[in-house]
């Protein structure tokens, strides 16, 4: 069959890369930090709802196990149904790799190139992922393992060099915050970036122990809250009332590092970390979406889509939303309603109509 | 992309390949009369000066001719007087044979040719492989087979440490040029039996003879096998060194990265066999290949081994920054200076502004620049003899340094990177062949785009290693893949008795090293010791 | 399909390459292309078109940073003055280029003056640019100029280099007498951005005398919202530095009855805590202070190693602190500013009575209860016990 589709991954591996995933441009953006300082409440609740929304996705990976949510669907909603089912997740893979191309370019327009044109910065970009998806699933998990540990690293050693600027008062008062906001804003953490793992319903088949990934699952989940709850912390404990002012208030934060003159600028490695992360993300999704779209077209070689798949989602980042404005409105009001039906009712669906047929059967080919 | 420009190239390399017939055909035998044996051999072997046919008489009765051929230079003479044609010319007189049972050669074979090494033989192909490679043959009258005697007497260098490879607490022995002198350096590492040697031809003209290494029970079956058919599939001209060994059974010939590993010292080789690894020893090169190899490998020296644990680990991660720097330095340089100023602290970026005022070229194409004319210096410095090679190396880096600084061409600051570049690029063991092209392409990059460009670079450098495999060994290994067990050789050097386990990444059929225990030194009873 | 995918992908890298290669690297900045800038200043003139604003750039001279004997010997500068006008920030910042060869460039910045009567109508309007442009950085200090910005950043100082970098080591080391108050862009925003906290900045005046020009520190400014409306002289500011924890060392004076002279007191160590209280339904504040010290400077001839002699000087040198922070508390309810931040007390930590009369804070700050405790500690009296000279 496809080369792409070769890769074995290990349990480890899948914590790394699911970590990698979804630290993506969570990294950089703080998700409801209007509800400031319940910020971080609000996103432990939200990781809370992603968990939920992982075990039905485990749940429904477990049945079928060896099968991406292509072939699932095709199994259960019959040939013809089953075919708009997945081409609708396809899109939204497809859309969700495009929004992080976005973010990334806004984030690279804004404070590192402004004059470089962004048509030529997308596509190096997503070229880079393109290359990671053409070299197969394990080398991007490999690079997973190189690179996640670093930004852990690094964002330690940041919260570190913070802690002289930190104030706890600013994180204060606790619990003000009505708790229709907090349950919103929960929400829109539980869409964005953890109900994003929806997608690992491509990636899942390739594990080398099926049925045997709810730790890691939980594992990742536990590591990204680490590392964000970390971030979010020495954001909000430095800048206070005046994170959400900011585009992007982790950034934002780590420039007022300054220890005897000689430790400064550090925010460099706060855009190193962004920049790695979301080159993970960004080739998940791009590895999901050529490898979903190569089952669903029926195609000998998964490699073929890569180059067309690399073109078309540099396009539509680049032209995805007009400007930031939009992409931020976006996000934080669009963003959870349109992900819904794909995040949570068609998986749901799925493995409950699944559990009605009673599928797999017995004898049936994986 | 490049599966296109490889389908051409193959393309291309097959229509060159056609068989041509050797000269010798193998097959033929030689006759019982041995005159038309040496007309055959003459021919064959032309009339060099350097190829001596030695007749003589056997003694003892019947008077049968025999006669020597040999390659002068190639033997040892010592031999030929003392051990064939004494006993065959003068002792044979004292202790004749009995004709009849048995052949005259296998006589001489069995009680008379005092030689440690002696084969028969009927095939003229062989005898004039044998002859070429070193080997006397003694043909008989009469008699269809010949002897092939080895008795090798060539001259090769002393045992000596290698240049390129020096450790300050290691052992001193190097492997020399000839095959059987470096097995046995092996042979004298490991006494285990399992150490089997798997001899091979390659090369039509060259014939060198290879030796396949390893350990058998620690080392995969399917790899020695795939070594084996490697080697067997290299058809050309001729082998004439193990980098050309190297280059035809590598698994990625395109990539910057080597994934053959090589080594002029014994004790490299002894440990790697017994990690589980395949050598390959040369006949004519002091180099020994291993694989499948790591890339941590590259930062590996036999010397870490010997030390203890903290200083090792101090060193690795010297090692490890070095090489860092090496590759980063001038993309850095260059980023920070002309695209991220912000990121200098003002001290500093007043000091490199003055330096670069009044430069009039653009601190990338200072850079680029400088780094070529170091390559140039440092290709310079391994020809040049070495009377003249200090001085001119000291004041030329000094002149060029100097001079361009002072006249304004060149800002100091970039003079100073380069240097440390080239300092921190001979740190690390076995890297250079990668390091040059990626400081180039990151260069470049950083040119272009600034930090950015860096980090796409370093992205893409990634990606292709960790695509990389050597001989089904994944080339990032024991870090992605990540084998914990194995890491404590990678960040941190473990002390000798906490590492029980051989690298996962090699597969070897035996993964236990022998149970280890830390050392404890002995309780003394204090008490007692009073008395 | 095959051949396609090749020609597509032909074309790709063809048009990939040529526009790597057409224009060139856009965002490259040269070093010797840059002006950088260490010190800004931003005033409020007339001019012949109306009201616009002053731009003054104090921009680094590298090299002659670097060649000290060229420097010092011919008395060159080491950095240059340049000027800009325009409606706002931006505008004038680009506007520089009517003037200067080179970019400015602004990471490197430490000190953003504004001059007085630009403060007093308004700090809004000019203090956008700086937070939202992502070159100047969070950590630079802000100050308003008694006068002109443009006349503090046009003089040479002090052994410093560059007078921007000098006006930066001022403020860096306020805590030697503690009656300075450093605030960062960063302090600022955040300040603005508070329901009730008041902003104040520090203030900076150009002293001349006949020989020569200097620059000295001197005060704060109040704000209220975004317009100066009055200052605070040292001594108050010290006494705002006492209610916000700020104070790192410095010198009390005061005069022990019936001795003739001054005795100076020097300040160890100061923590305070602020207890945002309700009583009976009102806001109500107590004020802790906790203060070290050490002798400085005597003339008892008392031996100082008793410590009951030690008492009094203590209990004096609590009444001075006291009158400090009195006196910052007058000028507050003057001005109806609560720059200490008991607004901000209340809302951390009672914030369900917050929610009652945080919204009237206004009319609550100038009549709100302050109570002020002080205790000292005399640590040290350093080398002498006594006063040698007999009285």
């Amino acid at each position: 069959m496809a080369e792409l589709a070769q890769g074995r991954i290990s349990n480890i591996q899948l914590v790394l890369l699911l970590t990698g995933f979804l630290l993506g441009t969570s990294i950089l953006i703080l998700p409801g930090g209007d509800i400031h300082p319940d910020t971080w409440l609000a996103f432990l609740l939200g990781c809370g709802q992603g968990l939920i929304l992982a075990f039905i996705y485990l749940a429904l990976a477990r049945r079928f196990p060896g099968q991406t949510f292509v072939k699932i669907a095709e199994a259960v909603w019959g040939r013809y149904i089953g075919k708009i089912v997945s081409l609708a997740f396809l899109w939204y893979v497809f859309h969700a790799g495009a929004l992080t191309t976005t973010n990334f370019l806004d984030f690279i327009k804004v404070s590192i190139l402004p004059s470089t044109p962004a048509m030529l910065l997308v596509l190096m970009l997503v070229g880079v992922c393109a290359a990671a998806v053409w070299s197969g699933l394990e080398v991007i998990t490999r690079c997973s393992e190189v690179l996640v540990p670093l930004t852990i690293l690094f964002t330690l050693f940041l919260a570190l060099m913070l802690i002289p600027d930190f104030k706890a008062a600013n994180l204060q008062p606790v619990l003000q915050t009505p708790l229709p906001e907090l349950l919103k804003t929960s929400v829109r953490v539980a869409t964005f970036p953890f109900g994003e793992t929806v997608i690992f319903l491509m990636i899942l088949p390739f594990l080398n122990k099926q049925n045997k990934s709810l730790s890691s699952v939980v594992i990742a989940f536990a590591l990204t809250v680490f590392i964000l709850i970390t971030g979010m912390l020495r954001t909000l404990g430095v800048l206070g009332n005046v994170a959400p002012l900011y585009v992007y208030p982790l950034y934002q934060a780590t420039r007022s590092i300054d220890l005897g003159h000689i430790l400064t600028r550090l925010e460099i490695l706060t855009s190193i970390n962004f920049l790695t992360m979301g080159f993970i993300k960004a080739s998940v999704q791009l590895f999901a979406f050529v490898v979903g779209l190569s089952q669903f077209l029926g195609l000998k070689s998964d490699r073929t889509l890569v180059v067309p798949a690399w073109l078309l989602m540099s396009l539509l980042g680049l032209y995805n939303l007009p400007g930031v404005a939009e992409t931020i409105a976006f996000t934080h009001t669009v963003y959870p309603f349109y992900a819904l039906p794909f995040e949570v009712f068609i998986p749901l669906a799925t493995l409950v109509v699944a559990w009605l047929r009673k599928l797999p059967r017995e004898g049936q080919q994986p | 992309m490049l599966g296109f420009i490889r389908k051409i190239l193959r393309f291309w390399a097959q229509n060159q390949d056609d068989e041509q017939p050797l000269s010798t055909s193998s097959g033929d035998e030689i006759r019982p009369e041995l005159e038309m044996n040496l007309a055959y051999l003459r021919e064959q072997l032309g009339r060099s000066p350097d190829v001596i046919i030695r007749r003589f008489t056997l003694g003892g009765p019947g008077k049968i001719g025999a006669t020597l051929v040999f390659i002068d230079g190639l033997t040892d003479k010592t031999i030929i007087n003392q051990d064939i044609l004494r006993p065959l010319m003068i002792e044979k007189e004292k202790n004749p044979v009995k004709s009849g049972d048995g052949s005259i050669i296998e006589k001489l074979e069995e009680c008379l040719v005092t030689t440690g090494e002696i084969q028969r033989t009927s095939d003229c192909a062989d005898l004039i492989g044998s002859i070429l490679a070193g080997s006397i043959a003694l043909l008989l009258e009469g008699q269809r087979e010949a002897l092939i005697i080895s008795a090798p007497g060539w001259e090769t260098r002393a045992i000596d440490e290698p240049d390129t490879e020096v450790v300050v607490k290691g052992p001193r022995d190097g492997f020399a040029e000839t095959l059987r002198t470096n097995t046995a350096l092996l042979r004298r590492r490991i006494s285990h039996p399992g150490l089997t040697f798997i001899p091979l031809q390659v090369g039509r003209h060259t014939k060198t003879k290879l030796n396949i290494a390893y350990i058998k029970g620690i080392a995969k079956d399917e790899l020695v096998e795939e070594v084996k058919r490697r080697l067997q599939r290299i058809r050309t001209d001729g082998v004439l060194a193990a980098g050309m060994i190297e280059q035809y059974i590598e698994d990625a010939p395109y990539s910057p990265f080597p994934t053959v590993g090589w080594t002029e010292r014994p004790d490299v080789v002894a440990a790697r066999l017994l990690e589980g690894r395949v050598a390959i020893f040369t006949d004519g090169s002091p180099v020994v290949n291993t694989v499948p190899m790591l890339f941590i490998e590259n930062f590996q020296s036999p010397d870490d081994y010997n030390f203890r644990p903290y200083f090792s680990t101090t060193v690795r991660w010297l090692r490890y920054l070095a090489f860092t720097m090496s590759i980063l330095s001038p993309p850095l340089f260059v980023a920070l200076t002309t695209y991220h100023q912000e990121l200098l602290p003002t001290p500093l970026l007043i000091s490199v502004a003055a330096a670069v005022e009044g430069t009039p070229f653009p601190t990338v194409v200072e850079v680029i620049g400088m780094g070529v004319v170091f390559e140039i210096l440092r290709e310079a410095g391994i020809r040049l003899p070495r009377a003249v090679g200090q001085a001119v190396s000291i004041v030329g880096a000094l002149v060029i340094g100097e001079a361009t600084v002072s006249a304004g061409l060149i800002g100091a600051p970039t003079v100073i990177v380069i240097a440390f570049t080239a300092i921190a690029s001979f740190v690390v063991p076995y890297q250079n062949e990668a390091a040059i092209m990626l400081r180039l392409l990151l260069t470049i990059l950083s040119g272009m785009f600034g930090a950015f460009g860096i980090i796409c670079g370093l992205l893409l450098v990634l990606i292709h290693l960790a695509s990389l495999r050597s001989f089904g060994a994944p080339y990032l290994a024991p870090v992605a893949p990540l084998f914990f067990s194995v890491l404590k050789d990678v960040l941190l050097r473990f002390p000798l008795w906490a590492m029980a386990r051989r690298p996962k990444a090699i597969e070897p059929a035996d993964d236990r090293r022998r149970p280890v225990q830390p050392p404890e030194p002995p309780k003394v009873d204090w008490k007692r010791k009073k008395k | 399909m095959r051949r396609l995918l090749r020609t597509t992908l032909a074309l790709t890298l063809v048009l990939t390459v040529s526009v790597f290669s057409s224009i060139g690297c856009w965002d490259k900045k040269e070093l010797d292309k840059l002006a950088i800038v260490a010190g800004f200043g931003v005033d409020q003139v007339q001019t012949a078109e109306g009201d616009r604003l002053l731009l003054t750039a104090q921009i680094i001279k590298a090299d002659q940073v670097i060649s000290p004997e060229q420097a010092g010997g011919s008395g060159k500068q080491s950095f240059l003055t340049d000027q800009s006008y325009g409606r706002t920030v931006f505008e004038g910042v680009r506007n520089f280029t009517f003037e200067s060869s080179r970019r400015l460039f602004f990471p490197h910045n430490r000190v953003l003056i504004i001059g007085e009567s630009l403060a007093r109508s308004g700090l809004h309007p000019i203090i956008d640019f700086f937070i939202r442009d992502p070159e100047p950085r969070p950590k630079q200090y802000v100050l308003v100029a008694k006068g002109k910005a443009a006349d503090i950043l046009s003089v040479k100082t002090g052994l410093e280099e560059i007078p921007a970098l000098a006006i930066y080591e001022l403020l860096q080391d306020y805590g030697a007498t503690s009656k300075v108050y450093p605030v960062t862009l960063q302090d600022l925003t955040k300040d603005l951005a508070s329901k009730t906290k008041t902003a104040v900045l520090p203030m900076i005046e150009l002293v001349s005398t006949s020989k020569k020009k200097t620059i000295m520190l001197d005060g704060t400014a109040v704000f209220k919202s975004d317009r100066m409306v009055g200052e605070l002289n040292i001594n108050e500011t010290r006494g705002l530095l006492w209610v916000l924890g700020k104070v790192h060392s410095g010198i009390i004076v005061f005069k022990l009855p019936p001795y003739r002279h001054d005795i100076s007191m020097e300040i160890l160590e100061a923590n305070r805590q602020i207890r945002p209280e309700l009583r009976n339904g009102k806001p109500h504040v107590t004020v802790v202070i906790d203060v070290e010290m050490i002798i400085g400077e005597i003339t008892l001839t008392k031996n100082l190693t008793v410590p009951r002699e030690n008492e009094k000087l203590e209990r004096m040198a609590s009444q001075g602190i006291k009158k400090e922070i009195r006196a910052a508390l007058a000028k507050a309810r003057q001005f109806n500013t609560d720059f200490f931040g008991f607004g901000e007390a209340f809302h951390s930590r009672r914030p369900k009575a917050w929610k009652t009369f945080g919204p009237n804070w206004d009319q609550i700050f100038p009549q709100l209860p302050v109570e002020i405790k002080v205790s000292t500690v005399i640590r040290r009296v350093g080398e002498a016990t006594k006063f040698p000279i007999l009285q």
